[in-house]
């Protein structure tokens, strides 16, 4: 099994035996450099990689990344905060911390759920419950080893795109700043069809190539 | 709790002389973030809200800006009103998030947190003929024409990330990404930090012009953005800012 991910037609397809076997939506990052200020967007880039793994991703570039998806909440409006349960199983503060407010938490989630309240578990990673890695296999051995790193980019939802599937809503996906943006469903379909397996072929087609 | 916003009424000499945000009146109450105030006698008040997190005097009253929250966790936005001595209370019950109340041309206004604009008329709110960025916020206000408005990036990686600061009377604005550290006026200026992706850049900003008056870069957020101006050489002196910035 290979996968490809064609970004000009925003289009990840199934390779069985040569054949074609399944399509997905699926949003890379733009053609060309972006204009966001804080991290441009850039392009998915072009190769051949291959799957490592598969993880629920954590980062201090982005605030709401820093805590795993699924972490446990306990409110403190009486403090003015909330907490999250750390890896030790003690509390953390979401204010010191992660550096938001509660009513920006309580907002966050009016958002993607419509109720204006602090959800039981972490749902804002911005990589959603799982994101999906690779890494360019520049010796051939399927092992990720010596100058080898993880790609930054990688597959993975969103925490809108996970209200909506949860919701039971249309699923809207949005360009990425690189990643690959997946629907929650077919996410969970491409890992029970074995597709991001680790050592999987993965090739990111150029733009203008269309399937 | 904005201590710049306290600065009115009798205080209006003092805002003619000094940088304004600097000095603080006596506070003759004192609200948690539980929802409870304390009078300056010591009379305690617990208000119907289980989270509070803004508060505002004028003119002998309190306004508080909080969350009821009911048996089920869902939360009621809320701004209250309460007199001097505690024993007049008005609720008002909004369906968005409030971020702040503040004092402008001597009425008082909230915004919300979509960048909504209210004024406080009578006994009512009516939604105010301005409105501010998604995600505003009021640094300074004299009270009469000037507001400092400053609006942050939004957090998730796929929304918006810009931000920034503008002036109402006199008018300025000054573009850049903040995300948690919120501009803070300290010693009559503007202290802003830029989230960069790897550290961050500290600027000092006239609050008359918008003019950068310096800036330093560091490799990690402040943890109070009025703490560099007093720890110099520690947190990072602004070395590039010229004679009589008072840095």
């Amino acid at each position: 099994m290979e996968l490809h991910f064609f970004p000009g037609q925003n289009l990840l397809a199934v390779k069985k035996n040569n054949v074609f076997t399944s399509r997905f939506e699926a949003w890379g990052g733009p053609a060309s450099k972006g204009s966001d200020p804080y991290m441009p967007e850039e392009p998915t880039w072009p190769g051949t990689y291959i799957i490592h793994s598969t993880q629920r991703y954590t980062t201090p570039t982005w605030a709401l990344s820093k805590i795993k998806w699924g972490t446990r909440l306990t409110d403190k409006p009486g403090i003015n905060d909330i907490y999250y349960e750390l890896p030790s199983k003690r509390w953390g503060s979401i204010k010191n911390d992660i550096g938001v407010d509660r009513q920006y938490i309580v907002n966050l989630y009016f958002t993607y759920y419509g109720q204006m309240r602090v959800p039981s578990t972490w749902v804002f990673n911005d990589f959603g419950p799982i994101a999906i890695r690779w890494y360019k296999d520049l010796n051939n051995n399927k092992i990720l080893d010596g100058k080898e790193r993880l790609s930054g980019q990688m597959f993975h939802t969103t925490p809108q795109n996970e209200a909506e599937h949860a919701l039971g809503k249309k699923v809207d996906i949005k360009p990425s700043h690189g990643c690959i943006h997946l629907k929650p469903m077919d996410r969970d379909f491409l890992i029970e069809l074995g597709a991001f397996k680790p050592k999987t072929i993965f090739v990111v087609h150029k733009y203008y190539e269309k399937l | 709790m904005k201590n710049c916003k306290l600065l009115f009424g009798l205080f209006f000499f003092t805002i003619s002389i000094f940088s304004v945000c600097h000095a603080t009146p006596p506070i003759s109450k004192k609200w948690y973030e539980d929802g409870k105030i304390v009078s300056s006698s010591g009379k305690k008040l617990q208000l119907d809200l289980q989270n509070a997190y803004d508060g505002l005097e004028y003119k002998n009253k309190i306004y508080i800006v909080g969350f009821k929250i009911n048996s089920d966790g869902i939360n009621t936005p809320q701004i209250v009103e309460v007199s001097e001595d505690l024993k007049e209370i008005q609720y008002w019950t909004f369906d968005s998030i409030i971020n702040d109340v503040f004092v402008y041309k001597h009425s008082i206004y909230a915004n919300n947190i979509a960048g909504k604009v209210f004024e406080l008329t009578g006994d009512s709110w009516k939604e105010a003929n301005m409105s501010f960025p998604e995600n505003s916020q009021v640094v300074f206000s004299d009270g009469m024409e000037q507001l400092i408005v400053c609006h942050s990036a939004s957090a998730p990686m796929t929304a918006n990330h810009k931000g920034g600061c503008y002036s109402i009377s006199p008018n300025w604005r000054y573009d850049f990404t903040w995300f948690d550290l919120a501009p803070k006026v300290c010693g009559g200026k503007l202290y802003t930090y830029e989230n960069k992706v790897n550290g961050g850049i500290f600027r000092v900003l006239s609050l008359e012009s918008g003019q950068v008056l310096c800036s330093k870069i560091l490799a990690t957020p402040p943890g109070n953005i009025c703490d560099i101006e007093q720890k110099p050489g520690r947190v990072g002196t602004c070395f590039s800012c010229p004679r009589g910035t008072g840095l």
